[in-house]
């Protein structure tokens, strides 16, 4: 599955620390995604995974270090402008807009975009990956339940046309099969042509699905390579898979 | 049709054919237009304009004047979703700022203001032109904007009670800056507007267009303070429907997500202030014509806590709630300042008391209404059943997505 090595890099960390006030949560961290693939990153709680995503999309300042996305220097670029360039995270916890309905929350996904014919692709490409959500287009995305909410959060961050898409635990609180829905979904969206970087508790599952993976230990990233070795990993195997 | 529908308040509701709504507004701007008509004495020259010098009419005035601040705050505290609680700042800088405009005059020495002291200089008023009113309000507001984005950039990162909390402290350094500058805002005493300060408006009378002064009981202020307020319930209902309006209904709901989807929160928050500023000078300018005179000393808290009262009161973001909600506080707070005979009893109700009228009256909304009279509409949602939730829960997988299933290795787990 390692295949991709010649291909250039989507994302790119140089050495990146940040973290909340007085507390460091990021001590130098070097990780690249290359255009394809799907990366996750790995580690217990409190590792430093979603503040690595926070960071990369500019919801957290980036207090050294460098990153990159296809090229460009986007280290201290508003979330906004990060979003423009084709990044786009779907958050921990999913945070859709509660009192908007479904549609509305879609709708609000492709909100810097203004090819009106293009949104409505991607609308119908979004409720053809997720038919649960065409039933529930007019609802209240607050009455959803768990699985339906975090479809609604991945369709919104796809109507932004991400290039590369960053997921916070998908499969947090989902049942199995959910989780296994869910994932067959970021494998097509990654065969579609999407750039993923994951970011899972769930180890087992993720490396299962990406093509190569980081483990993370306190600000740090102490170990990365191909899924497939990661799974064989004797360490990784003991440390998260439960072996 | 239907698309150039959509550019009018009522568009619609009337494109869905929703006739009550359609009738009972065209009714309400109907009897706005003839409530000085129908409390005129219908032996004066004009019923219409003996009319405006009703205590009915004044009232509603008084309250035509505050639903314009109360729409303005709306656009923080309703669409933006951040509890503002120094929103007097832009009435007392509009309503001075406009005073001062009308009260600058133009003498041998130079340029004076006809305040405090100086109160009695005669001199050619700067703003004496006809239809100034215009260039002040216009004046009144932009400053208010500025106010208002200045003050948006040390509040920009700050949400929920910080934000509340600084804006009234912000409101009180300003509210103790215009006690004390009584060079340009009277100080203690306040400021009066003469006959010779007063603006005026063109009016048809006794078969000829005229330039009249206008008073809190001119026809053409009353019509004026209307117009204004038609305008600012467009304005309001346009923002709301308009890509600004999506964006702070994102803000609102969630700020993060609003980034996630990549809207410049900054730059939406501070759209929000300045429309709120200005919209708070013009009410500002209105209330100083319709007072005549005004004193920093009034210009207090409490009127901020009043008009936010308003807001919840109706339903914050609901524009028809905020306007229900204005007219029954406000009409209210007139109603208490009567005093009622009763067998020779002169029964009224203490200034400071008035307040625990509008507590008590804000708690039974809360208990009976939470989101306010006139709630936000919150479209055709329905919320899901939990039978149906178990369902999905349980359903096959095959049932949620069009994908071809693929072979998943879990013999790691």
């Amino acid at each position: 599955m390692a295949e991709g090595g010649t291909r250039p890099a989507a994302l790119r960390l140089r050495g990146v620390r940040s973290g909340y006030g007085a507390l460091e949560v990021l001590k130098g961290i070097d990780l690249e995604v290359r255009e394809g693939e799907i990366v996750t990153l790995i580690g217990a709680n409190g590792a430093g995974k979603s503040t690595t995503l926070k960071t990369i999309s500019g919801l957290l300042a980036i207090r050294a270090g460098k990153i990159t996305l296809f090229g460009t220097p986007v280290g201290t670029l508003q979330p906004h402008e990060i979003v423009g360039l084709g990044l786009v995270q779907v958050p921990e916890g999913r945070r859709l807009f509660g009192d908007m309905t479904v549609l509305e929350n879609l709708e609000m996904g492709a909100y810097l975009r203004r090819d009106a014919d293009g949104i409505e692709r991607d609308l119908e490409h979004c409720f053809e990956l997720f038919p649960r959500l065409r039933e529930r287009a007019r609802q209240r995305a607050g009455s959803l339940s768990g699985g339906e909410q975090q479809m609604c959060a991945i369709a919104r961050a796809l109507m932004a046309r991400p290039r590369v898409l960053l997921l916070d635990e998908p499969s947090l609180g989902l049942a199995p099969l959910l989780v296994q829905q869910i994932f067959e979904i970021i494998g097509r969206l990654n065969r579609e042509g999407v750039t993923v970087l994951l970011v899972e508790q769930n180890a087992n599952a993720a490396l299962n699905l990406a093509h190569r993976g980081y483990v993370m230990e306190t600000g740090r990233i102490t170990l990365s390579g191909p899924a497939d070795a990661l799974l064989a990993d004797p360490k990784v195997r003991e440390a998260y898979l439960g072996h | 049709m239907r698309h150039l529908l959509r550019f009018f308040p009522l568009g619609d509701a009337i494109a869905a054919g929703r006739w009550g709504v359609v009738l009972s507004s065209v009714a309400v701007v109907a009897l706005l237009l003839a409530l000085p008509w129908l409390t005129g004495d219908p032996a004066a020259p004009s019923r219409w304009l003996s009319g405006c010098e009703s205590r009915v009419v004044n009232v509603t005035l008084f309250v035509v004047v505050y639903a314009v601040l109360a729409l303005g705050l709306n656009i923080v505290v309703g669409y933006t979703g951040l509890l503002d609680l120094g929103y007097v700042t832009f009435l007392a800088t509009g309503a001075i700022v406009t005073f001062d405009l009308l009260l600058l005059v133009r003498t041998p020495e130079g340029l004076a203001l006809r305040v405090g002291e100086n109160a009695g200089l005669t001199g050619q008023p700067v703003f004496g032109f006809d239809g100034s009113i215009f260039v002040i309000m216009l004046i009144a507001g932009t400053i208010c904007a500025l106010i208002g984005l200045l003050r948006g950039i040390p509040t920009l990162k700050l949400t929920g009670d910080y934000y509340a909390i600084v804006t009234l402290g912000i409101a009180e350094i300003v509210f103790l800056v215009y006690l004390n500058e009584s060079a340009f805002t009277g100080g203690a005493f306040g400021m009066k507007l003469d006959f010779a300060a007063r603006p005026t408006l063109p009016w048809f009378e006794d078969g000829q267009w005229r330039w009249v002064k206008l008073y809190h009981d001119t026809g053409a202020f009353y019509l004026l303070a209307l117009a204004v307020l038609g305008l600012t319930v467009v304005l309001s209902d346009r923002l709301d429907r308009s890509r600004i309006g999506r964006a702070w209904a994102a803000i609102r709901l969630d700020e993060t997500a609003a980034r996630a989807c990549g809207i410049d929160v900054s730059r939406y928050k501070m759209i929000a202030f300045a429309v709120s500023g200005f919209l708070g000078g013009v009410g500002g300018a209105l209330y100083a014509i319709w007072a005549g005179t005004v004193a920093a000393k009034s210009l207090d808290i409490w009127q901020s806590i009043l008009i936010l009262c308003a807001v919840v009161l109706g339903g914050m973001g609901s524009i028809r709630g905020v306007l229900l909600g204005s007219a029954m506080l406000f009409s209210l707070r007139e109603l208490l300042r009567e005093t009622i005979s009763v067998g020779g009893l002169e029964l009224r109700v203490p200034p400071e008391a008035s307040f625990l009228v509008y507590g008590l009256l804000l708690i039974f909304v809360m208990r009976f209404r939470p989101k306010g009279l006139f709630p936000r509409g919150s479209g055709e949602s329905v919320p899901v059943s939990v039978r149906e939730e178990k369902e999905l829960l349980a359903a096959p997988a095959h049932l949620y997505t069009l994908a071809p299933a693929e072979p998943t290795e879990t013999g790691h787990g």
